[in-house]
């Protein structure tokens, strides 16, 4: 049986004349790395937002392990949402020792937590001394105390350098490797493919997509050819079935395979057509290209 | 309950302008209660109503002091709105710096949220309570010209009055802060609000008016019938106060409860 963490139907929200949310019905199973991915104003604040009991949906009801939401559940939950929130008059360790005693946690991990996201020697310095990546690094130490069940991120890469993109996402990946549910916002389609299991696409408050990222990667795999007689190996193209789109660039085509053929079958394919490939290359589809057509069917 | 304390414990005792307001607060609660008699000499003076007779003197004594204190220090457009600030600014500063959502979504309800606000409100009118009763306690020792138990507890029980009268004044500030939710228009709101109630006063039926807002919580220590103004003359009918009335301190708390109750209806129901 599946196991899951969250759950929600016909979840709407909106604002004056405008939709945030239409009709989102979602699951989230233990352990997955979930992506929600959209452009921004596409929802996704909004809908952790009211997961997080921040924001009051219109209409839509969801559970949190099974059981309406309330404070407890939150406990289980540790959340970003869009901006670092903290006193900036109180040091990073008391601003973490206000959510222990919030979460009920006796608060042995927070130096733990700090020495996690690298700000242990700035522990004592105010919040409001921070740079944006330390800002970020400490919302993101203050969700990882007390081992939570759930990890709620919202754009946590914003507005940081390379560096501290790949330092946020390094953390995430190991939390996610001890089991931690991650649910993570993003409109950075690069961030969702390499640190997700599974994913959403929201558009103007409505659900595009959902299901495994893997899933969307290899429904439909563009392949690169190339052969010394271009023509024959066109005219072999236009036969086939498995095909389903041809492009010409440069010097190849570029095909997109229904189904799924594996390189080898697609070689000796060609072959027994008489036609030796010169160049023959998977070219993983990107997220990007999958995100717009997607926004182009809708 | 010592949970939601804590909490507010730790956001509070750190942070610096809190001591700067509660030193302003403090001092300005002092100094006046220590000049009253000078100020009260100065106007006097410049007075023409004869029938007007200090006892200057007498200010001091036990048991008066404690309601001539209560009632310097409960005037509307004084001291107390000092203290009414710190109360605005400590709730404002949890929508600013976003800190409300932080605090829900990581396990408080937004009623603990309003409830741990409440619990400052007490505290905050505690300690000016005590503050009041350890200014009391030092002039009356100094300047009192009868010193015994008896005329020491003698009126003790306007601190108590002074507490519903501050609590109820707190929760006021507390609900303009959660329904303004910026520091600077609810401060505003705080200074322009009884400006706002006298206008309205003039407007509405006598027999209704003690029973707005601020006037409620002002009739509970009212312009006192002691030392402080004493009418040679019987025929000057103005409403002076000789002790507690249980039905004013009723329709305090009363309107107390009505505070924390749009407060906390106001945060249930909204966007955070």
């Amino acid at each position: 049986m599946k196991d899951i963490v969250l759950s929600i139907q016909g979840l709407t929200k909106r604002y004056g004349s405008i939709t945030a949310v239409n009709h989102l019905d979602l699951e989230i199973e233990r352990g997955s790395v979930f992506g929600i991915l959209g452009p921004n104003g596409s929802g996704k604040t909004t809908t952790l937002g009211v997961l997080l009991d921040v924001t009051r949906p219109n209409a839509g009801t969801f559970t949190w392990f099974g059981n309406p939401p309330d404070k407890a559940q939150r406990k289980k939950i540790g959340a970003i949402l869009e901006v670092p929130l903290f006193y900036p008059y109180l040091s990073g360790k008391q601003n973490l020792e206000i959510v222990a005693r919030i979460k009920d946690l006796p608060g042995e991990d927070i130096d733990q937590a700090l020495k996690t996201v690298d700000l242990y020697d700035r522990r004592d310095s105010r919040f409001r001394t921070y740079s944006l990546g330390m800002k970020q690094r400490l919302a993101l130490a203050s969700t990882l105390l007390g081992k939570p069940e759930v990890l709620i991120l919202d754009e946590p890469t914003n507005g940081l350098d390379p560096r501290g993109i790949a330092e946020i996402r390094n953390i995430i990946l190991e939390v996610a490797s001890h089991g931690v549910t991650i649910i993570l916002a993003s409109h950075i389609l690069d961030e969702v493919q390499k640190t997700c299991t599974h994913m959403a696409v929201l558009e103007k408050g409505k659900k595009l997509f959902s299901g495994p990222v893997g899933e969307v990667l290899n429904d439909a795999q563009w392949v690169e050819l190339a052969a010394d007689n271009m023509a024959n190996l066109q005219l072999a193209l236009n036969q086939v079935d498995f095909v389903e789109n041809i492009q010409e660039e440069g010097d190849k085509y570029i095909i997109k395979i229904k189904g799924s053929l594996s390189q080898a079958e697609l070689n000796s394919y060609f072959f027994n057509k008489g036609i030796v490939l010169t160049h023959l290359a998977l070219r993983k589809k990107s997220l990007e290209n999958y995100f717009l057509e997607l926004l182009d069917k809708s | 309950m010592i949970k939601l304390v804590q909490i507010e414990l730790r956001k509070i005792l750190p942070y610096k302008m809190f001591w700067v307001m509660s030193g302003i607060y403090m001092l300005s609660l002092i100094f006046f209660s220590y000049g009253l008699p000078s100020l009260i000499d100065y106007f006097t003076m410049k007075s023409d109503v004869p029938e007007i007779k200090l006892l200057m003197k007498f200010l001091y004594n036990f048991p008066d002091i404690w309601q001539n204190l209560a009632w310097a220090a409960s005037l509307r457009f004084f001291i107390k709105i000092f203290i009414g600030m710190i109360m605005i600014i400590l709730v404002t500063n949890e929508y600013s710096y976003l800190t409300l959502r932080h605090n829900v979504f990581n396990g408080l309800s937004r009623t603990d949220f309003l409830l741990s606000k409440v619990y400052v409100a007490v505290i905050l009118s505690l300690a000016a309570t005590l503050l009041i009763f350890l200014t009391g306690t030092v002039l009356g020792l100094l300047y009192s010209s009868t010193i015994s138990m008896e005329a020491y507890f003698g009126k003790m029980i306007f601190l108590l009055g002074y507490f519903v009268e501050i609590l109820t004044f707190l929760l006021f500030s507390l609900m303009i802060g959660i329904l303004v939710k910026r520091t600077g228009f609810a401060i505003g709101l705080l200074f322009v609000y009884p400006i706002l109630e006298i206008i309205v006063q003039q407007k509405i039926p006598e027999s209704i008016q003690p029973y707005l807002p601020l006037n409620a919580m002002n009739h509970v220590i009212r312009t006192p019938n002691t030392s402080l103004i004493q009418f040679s003359s019987p025929e000057f009918n103005v409403d002076l106060q000789t002790g507690l009335n249980s039905m004013d301190i009723f329709v305090a708390l009363l309107y107390a409860a009505l505070f924390i109750g749009v407060s906390l209806w106001v945060i249930r129901k909204r966007d955070l």
